[in-house]
């Protein structure tokens, strides 16, 4: 449990997009795991089953508290606070990538196409393994990775209307 | 965003996961706005790929938390072992579950049978009958798999189901059915049918006579994101049950949810109907914006 905390963690973190709840949907994960171990079975990597447990989790937690009045202000007020999914910014010389707001840019997407997303460009999970931890067609996580992708680059490039002004090639 | 545009976003996308074949890797290589949005792609993955800071120490309190909240065994189990239970349990599980199906098809069967009043005497002793061992099946079920919670619902259910047979009363007839904290007046899989009017007109006649009832618990737990919007918007905070069911319209299955609002203790006034693909709930469309 301890050698998976981290990578757990890191999905929670940029699925909820701050440390606070993704350490409430952390937790909830670790139970999530600890509650289901007797049930795997080794047919699939240990991994994958904890990430499908942990990633299901996540999402609960997550689904539960969207839906809960939250207090105080709202988690875009305190973007500014914290870029980089928790990592403060020291060298000004960091790439664009890294000056993005990551976890602003997360939340604006959908969730079908946050998971696959973060699964694949955090995790580092093959489509057949996203697929298998969501339980989806590995068509439809190729396609859903693709338009997730698409809309954090119009995000990145600050052109939220891009997609339907650029023209086919 | 159009079609086109989602087809060259996939394309790039593929490329940069090198899933592409050579022709497609020249095409885009070969187009500088492919090029760019390929660059534009890659500043998002870098920028969610960043490494997340890790606060171990609290890690480490939450996984403590987690592990007394429920100890794990002492017992190491052979993964072999556990492979051939979750076999064993799956093929049980299979088989009870096909003898319920197989006693309600034949109850429904029978039931629909225009049946003279001696048949009829008969028919209520083999719907007594038959619900029992309906009952029983499912209390076997519940029993194999009580260590597993999806089955463990799935079971609980066909028990709700098999209930409504034992009273000999269909959904949408029966008040005392959907007391409690959740709402089964449609089966979980519905008859094929031809048009999304044909959806309407089943839900319309399923809820028609739903009395009052006091729900409790969260009416949008499993229901996806969006969903939750369409019905939100639609009524917002008055949403007190949403039940789901599968429809196949055509060759596409699709997921129906019943958003029921305006719970009195006298009557039920209003629903909504949102349907979605079963794998796309981006697709989620309102197909009775005016309700019932």
């Amino acid at each position: 449990m301890q050698k998976h905390q981290g990578r757990i963690y890191a999905i929670c973190r940029r699925l909820a997009g701050n440390d606070a709840d993704a350490l409430d949907a952390t937790q909830e994960a670790l139970i999530a795991i600890v509650k289901g171990l007797d049930r795997f079975d080794g047919r699939a990597a240990f991994t994958t089953w904890s990430y499908r447990v942990a990633t299901n989790a996540c999402l609960d937690e997550l689904r539960r508290r969207s839906r809960r009045p939250q207090p105080g202000l709202p988690d875009h007020e305190h973007a500014d606070d914290e870029p980089l999914g928790g990592r403060p910014l020291r060298d000004p010389g960091e790439t664009v990538a890294a000056r993005m707001d990551v976890d602003d840019a997360l939340r604006q997407l959908p969730e079908e196409f946050r998971a696959p997303v973060v699964l694949r460009d955090l995790a580092g999970l093959d489509y057949a393994e996203i697929a298998e931890v969501l339980e989806l067609a590995p068509g439809t996580v190729r396609s859903r990775i693709a338009r997730g992708r698409g809309r954090l680059a119009d995000i990145v490039a600050g052109n939220h209307s891009l997609p339907d002004e650029r023209q086919s090639t | 965003m159009n079609d086109n545009t989602d087809e060259l976003d996939e394309l790039v996308s593929r490329y940069l996961d090198a899933e592409v074949t050579a022709d497609e890797t020249a095409l885009v290589e070969s187009d500088p706005k492919l090029l760019a949005r390929a660059d534009a792609m890659r500043a998002a993955i870098e920028a969610i790929a960043t490494p997340v800071d890790i606060p171990t120490v609290d890690l480490d309190r939450r996984r403590t938390i987690a592990l007394d909240a429920h100890p794990t065994s002492a017992q190491i189990t052979d993964l072999s072992t556990a492979r051939a239970r979750t076999v064993e349990r799956r093929n049980r599980f299979v088989a009870v579950a096909a003898g319920v199906v197989l006693l309600a098809v034949a109850f429904t069967a029978i039931q629909r049978l225009d049946l003279n009043d001696d048949d009829q005497a008969d028919f209520a002793t083999e719907s007594t009958e038959s619900g029992g061992q309906t009952s029983a099946a499912v209390d076997d079920a519940l029993e194999m798999f009580s260590d597993d919670t999806a089955l463990e619902e799935a079971a609980a259910d066909t028990v709700e189901e098999a209930a409504e047979m034992d009273d000999g009363v269909g959904a949408g007839g029966d008040a005392a059915a959907i007391e409690g904290t959740s709402i089964d007046m449609l089966p979980d899989e519905l008859a094929p049918v031809e048009t999304a009017g044909d959806v309407v007109a089943i839900v319309d006649k399923a809820y028609a006579d739903v009395p009052g009832i006091s729900f409790s618990g969260d009416p949008f737990d499993g229901i996806c994101p969006e969903a939750i919007r369409l019905i939100t918007d639609l009524q917002p905070d008055t949403t007190v049950s949403v039940e789901s069911a599968v429809v196949r319209v055509d060759a596409e299955l699709l997921t129906v949810l019943v958003a029921l609002t305006g719970f009195t203790e006298a009557e039920t006034d209003a629903w909504i109907i949102v349907v979605h693909p079963v794998d796309d709930c981006a697709a989620s469309t309102v197909i009775s914006p005016e309700s019932p």
